[in-house]
This record gives structure tokens, C-alpha cells and sequence, in this order.
């Protein structure tokens, strides 16, 4: 089964270096979770600005690793919440979203590089 | 080459970590990351030479930082890298004084490295044309562009030295060669405006009819033939200072042109209605007597009193005595050093000559006479026979001796007499003078 994610981006962003790119993945690893963790917060208090905010600084990690589904789900949280219309559809998103990530987290974790 | 230091100004650690990492596969560049504005701003004092700047940080917005950057450093380049997809803003930032604006994409890293590159170019000729800028300032030292020590020179530094503290405009005469000019080079040169540009435009230069596009600019399409926009010297020396050579002879409808720019302070290209604002300063210069021209009619009178400013009124050389020499001097030793011909000397024949004359074309005169008797001269020392006038002014020269004039008399007969072969009758006639008087003097020995 093909992986959510791609590696080739950020490998081009550290020119090709396995040892930056091990970091870098660690990196993510320790930063990603907490910012959906907040994220994921935020939409349980129906703080859509914040929720617009974190949304925002979260897609342009999501891109770079190329996690297709989540690259258009986090979007939608992100044009929704700033918005401040149709809020209800916003926690569902996020479920899906953590449910995608929580996957690519594993899978990350396992990489040999 | 020097570091070229960047900050990359991201709230996302991992996605601004990626941009550092990227940017720092260039070893000369030195990436710094900060997640806040108040980390980037606390840094400042490493300063930077560009910063990437996310628009939304927690604690700032992009446009609100780079305002606060720029009022202490105004030309620092500032990349807006946003998520933000809004033309509006971008415009606005863009018009606020970003360098550039991108949204974060799959093409990020390239725009971003490029842009790097391009600034870092743009900054190493900016430091190159610094220090040329430094190397033409010390080049127009006072004392190492006009050479002398005579009282009348003294008095011009003192003049110059009160002009380069204001931005006074400055009038600048004196006779052709006198180093109106030079002059005007180094008042720039040594004041506040010296890292801004001088422009220097010679009225007479220009035809009547293409003078006021040359100095106010035109746009595209305002006459046959301007088929782009053209920014004249006016702008041209924006910050700095506009030498306008020869000014009296401007004729008198481009000088209240010109009037009104320097009252209002602002202009209009040719063919526009966009309103420029000045902020130069200007010198000009003339070798006519603007008192004279203003009493004849041919000079504005308001334009005369609003370019008066400063006057500095250069002595001719023939009033700067010793000066001749020592600019002799100057003259042999540059003109000697640019053809790697050993320095020479001159002999007290060839100095009292030099002194004796009237130079009625100025030091531009003298350093071409010194050129030529360097040439001349084959050994080490240039003697009087080295050192030639061709000035057209010969009477003012033959009236420099100061003889009798009985000894006037006797030279004009001896030269007519040269000059005709030594006809007596022919001179006599010339001369209208009886030929006895001729005979009687040359019977003398005093022809």
C-alpha cells in the first residue's frame, strides 16, 4: 500500500542530505502532533479564529510532506473558520484529519533512512 | 565574499526550519529562524541583509513588523512568504515597501533561492558602488582637487566649507577653466547628499528646444520620437545635486520653467500630469555677469535672486600668483605619473615665464601648456623654450611685461618689420609712422 505522504520535497529542501532529512522528519514528528493537537482544541471551543489560525500555519507542512487528502481537508477547516460559516462541518474534518495523520506519524516513524 | 545573513521569520518550526536548512545549502549564507516578530525584532542588531517573513505570526502581523523594520533600516529587502492568497494584501504590502510577496507553494523554495540570489548580487554591487562612492569623495577632497595657497583660493574653501553643511543652492562663477565644475564636484562630494547622485547638465549643450525634456523628463508619446517614458536630470539627481553649467545662457522662457519648479519644489514630466516632488540640490554655474544679464533683460531677475544662494566667485589664475606654480607642479607630477615618465623639473627661466603669464583660458590653459612643455622637454628639466602659449589673447599677454612704452613701441616696429620681411616702407605705411623713425632706430641698434 503506497505511503499518504512523500519525502521527496523535503529531501529536495535539504539538497538530497539523508542526515538533514532524518532530522527533519524527527522534527515533524515532535512539532506536527502538538500543532493538531491544538488545532484540534480550538475546535472544541468554537475559537474559529484560532481554529483559522493554526489551520493556516499548519497547511504549508502538510503540503510539503504532500499528504494528499489532508492537503484539501485542512483547507476546508482553514476557509470555513475564517469564514465563520457552516462551523458544524469543521469537526468532522478534523476527525478525519487526526485519523490521516495519525497514520502518517506511524508510518514516519518507521522510515529508515 | 562576507556571510550574507538571512532571517527566516516562521511561526511553523518545522515548515521555517525547512526554509533555513534550504537556504543554508549555500555556505555563505547565514540563516538565522525565528518563530515571533519579537524574536526577529530583538535580533535586529545582527543585521541582516534580507528577511523572509511569514504574513501571520502570533504575535504580529507581517505588514506591522516590516513597518517597524523599515523605520530603522528603510532599504532592508523584506520577502513576504504568506499562505495568505489575497492580491489585496500582497498589493498593499508590495506598496508598503515589501521586496516581494509569494505564497507558500510548491514552487517556495526555488522563488525563495533566487530571490536570495538576486538580492545578494544587488547588494555586493551596492557595497561595490559604496566604495567607489568613498574612493570619488576622498578623490574630491577640497585640498586634493583645487590646488593652491593663495589668499583668493583660501577664501573658496572657506565658501565651500559653509556650503557643503547646508543645502544651500550654490552659484559657482568665473572665467572659462577656473574649475567651476570641480568646484561644484566637490561641494556634492563632501556634503550630506555625497552617497546620492550628481548630475551634471551643460545648458549650452543641449538645443533650446530639448531642454526643458532634459531636465523635467517626458513621458511616452508626449512629442514624436519619445517612445518611452525618460526620466530627466532633475530626477535623475533625486537626493543629491543637479549642476546646471552655464546657466545664463538658458533663454527665458525655459528660466521661468525652471522658476517655477524651484518655487513649488515639484515638477511635471513633459506630456504628464503626475506631479513629482523635488528634493535636490542645486548648483549652477556661468561665466557671464548674471548682475549684467538681469540689467540687459536677458536673466530673470526673480530666477537670478532665487539661484544666488551661495555665490562662490573663482579667482582667474592670473590673480592666484604663486598658485601657478604649484599647480605647474601638480600638473607635471599627474601627467608624468599617467605615462610613467620620470617627474621633471623646472628651470627658473621656464618658471618666470609660467608666471608671467596672463592664461586667459585658466588652469584648463596652464595644464595644457605644462602637458606640451613635458613633451617637449627632453631631459630631465623643462626650460622656458619648452613652454608655448597659443592663447588667442596675445595682447593682454604683450601687455602682461609691463615695458616702457617706448619699449612697446620698439617691439610693435620690430615685429611689423619680421613680419614684412624688413620693408621699411610697407611697415612705415602699416604703422602709419614716418620710415625715418624706423631708420633712426634701427641706425640705434634699438630694432
Amino acid at each position: 500500500m503506497d505511503k499518504p505522504y512523500n519525502l521527496e520535497k523535503i529531501s529536495s529542501y535539504v539538497g538530497g542530505a539523508p542526515g538533514q532529512l532524518k532530522e527533519m522528519i524527527a522534527l515533524f514528528l515532535s512539532t506536527t502532533p502538538q500543532e493538531l493537537g491544538s488545532l484540534t482544541e480550538a475546535i472544541a471551543q468554537e475559537n474559529w479564529t484560532e481554529t483559522y489560525a493554526l489551520a493556516h500555519r499548519i497547511k504549508p507542512s502538510i503540503d510539503v510532506l504532500d499528504v494528499k487528502p489532508v492537503k484539501s481537508l485542512i483547507r476546508e477547516v482553514e476557509a470555513l473558520a475564517k469564514s465563520k460559516k457552516d462551523c458544524h462541518k469543521i469537526p468532522e474534518l478534523m476527525k478525519t484529519i487526526n485519523e490521516i495523520m495519525d497514520e502518517v506519524f506511524r508510518l514516519m516513524a518507521l522510515e529508515k533512512i | 565574499m562576507n556571510h550574507f545573513r538571512i532571517f527566516v521569520v516562521e511561526d511553523d518550526m518545522f515548515y521555517g526550519e525547512l526554509l533555513k536548512r534550504h537556504l543554508a545549502l549555500n555556505p555563505d549564507n547565514d540563516v538565522h529562524h525565528f518563530a515571533n516578530a519579537a524574536e526577529c525584532l530583538k535580533n535586529m542588531h545582527l543585521k541582516p541583509d534580507m528577511i523572509s517573513l511569514d504574513y501571520r505570526l502570533p504575535d504580529m502581523m507581517g505588514d506591522e513588523v516590516m513597518r517597524k523594520i523599515h523605520m530603522d533600516y528603510p532599504n532592508l529587502p523584506i520577502i513576504i512568504v504568506s499562505g495568505q492568497e489575497d492580491v489585496k494584501t500582497a498589493v498593499d504590502l508590495l506598496k508598503e515597501g515589501a521586496y516581494d510577496y509569494f505564497v507558500k507553494d510548491d514552487d517556495t523554495k526555488d522563488r525563495l533561492w533566487n530571490i536570495v540570489k538576486i538580492i545578494r548580487e544587488n547588494t555586493s554591487l551596492k557595497r561595490e558602488i559604496d566604495t567607489l562612492k568613498e574612493e570619488v569623495g576622498k578623490k574630491y577632497q577640497f585640498q586634493s582637487i583645487i590646488k593652491g595657497s593663495s589668499p583668493a583660493i583660501k577664501n573658496i574653501f572657506s565658501l565651500m566649507d559653509k556650503a557643503v553643511k547646508t543645502g544651500i543652492t550654490v552659484s559657482v562663477s568665473g572665467e572659462t577653466g577656473t574649475g567651476k565644475e570641480l568646484v561644484a564636484k566637490a561641494i556634492h562630494y563632501n556634503s550630506r547628499q555625497s552617497k546620492k547622485p550628481f548630475v551634471a547638465i551643460n545648458v549650452t549643450a543641449i538645443p533650446g528646444e530639448l531642454i526643458e525634456s532634459e531636465l523635467f523628463g517626458y513621458e511616452k508619446g508626449a512629442f514624436t520620437g519619445a517612445n518611452a517614458r525618460k526620466i530627466g536630470k532633475f530626477e535623475q539627481a533625486s537626493g543629491g545635486t543637479l549642476f546646471l553649467d552655464e546657466i545664463g545662457e538658458m533663454d527665458l522662457n525655459m528660466q521661468s520653467k525652471l522658476l517655477r519648479v524651484l518655487q513649488e519644489k515639484e515638477l511635471t514630466r513633459v506630456g504628464g500630469n503626475e506631479t513629482i516632488r523635488l528634493d535636490t540640490r542645486l548648483i549652477v554655474a556661468t561665466n557671464r555677469n548674471l548682475t549684467e544679464e538681469v540689467r540687459n533683460g536677458s536673466f530673470r531677475e526673480d530666477l537670478y535672486y532665487r539661484l544666488l544662494g551661495l555665490p562662490i566667485e573663482l579667482p582667474p589664475l592670473r590673480d592666484r600668483g604663486n598658485d601657478i606654480f604649484i599647480l605647474a607642479k601638480f600638473f607635471i607630477s599627474e601627467f608624468c605619473k599617467e605615462n610613467k615618465l620620470p617627474v621633471k623639473e623646472i628651470s627658473p627661466n621656464a618658471q618666470d615665464k609660467l608666471m608671467k603669464y596672463s592664461y586667459p583660458g585658466n588652469i584648463r590653459e596652464l595644464r595644457a601648456v605644462i602637458e606640451l612643455a613635458v613633451v617637449l622637454s627632453d631631459e630631465g628639466v623643462i626650460d622656458e623654450q619648452h613652454v608655448n602659449f597659443n592663447s588667442s589673447d596675445s595682447i593682454s599677454n604683450f601687455l602682461m611685461e609691463e615695458s616702457s612704452l617706448a619699449d612697446y613701441n620698439k617691439k610693435i616696429i620690430k615685429y611689423f618689420l619680421e613680419k614684412n620681411n624688413n620693408n621699411v616702407l610697407l611697415t612705415a605705411k602699416k604703422l602709419d609712422i614716418g620710415k625715418s623713425t624706423i631708420y633712426r632706430m634701427m641706425k640705434n641698434n634699438e630694432i
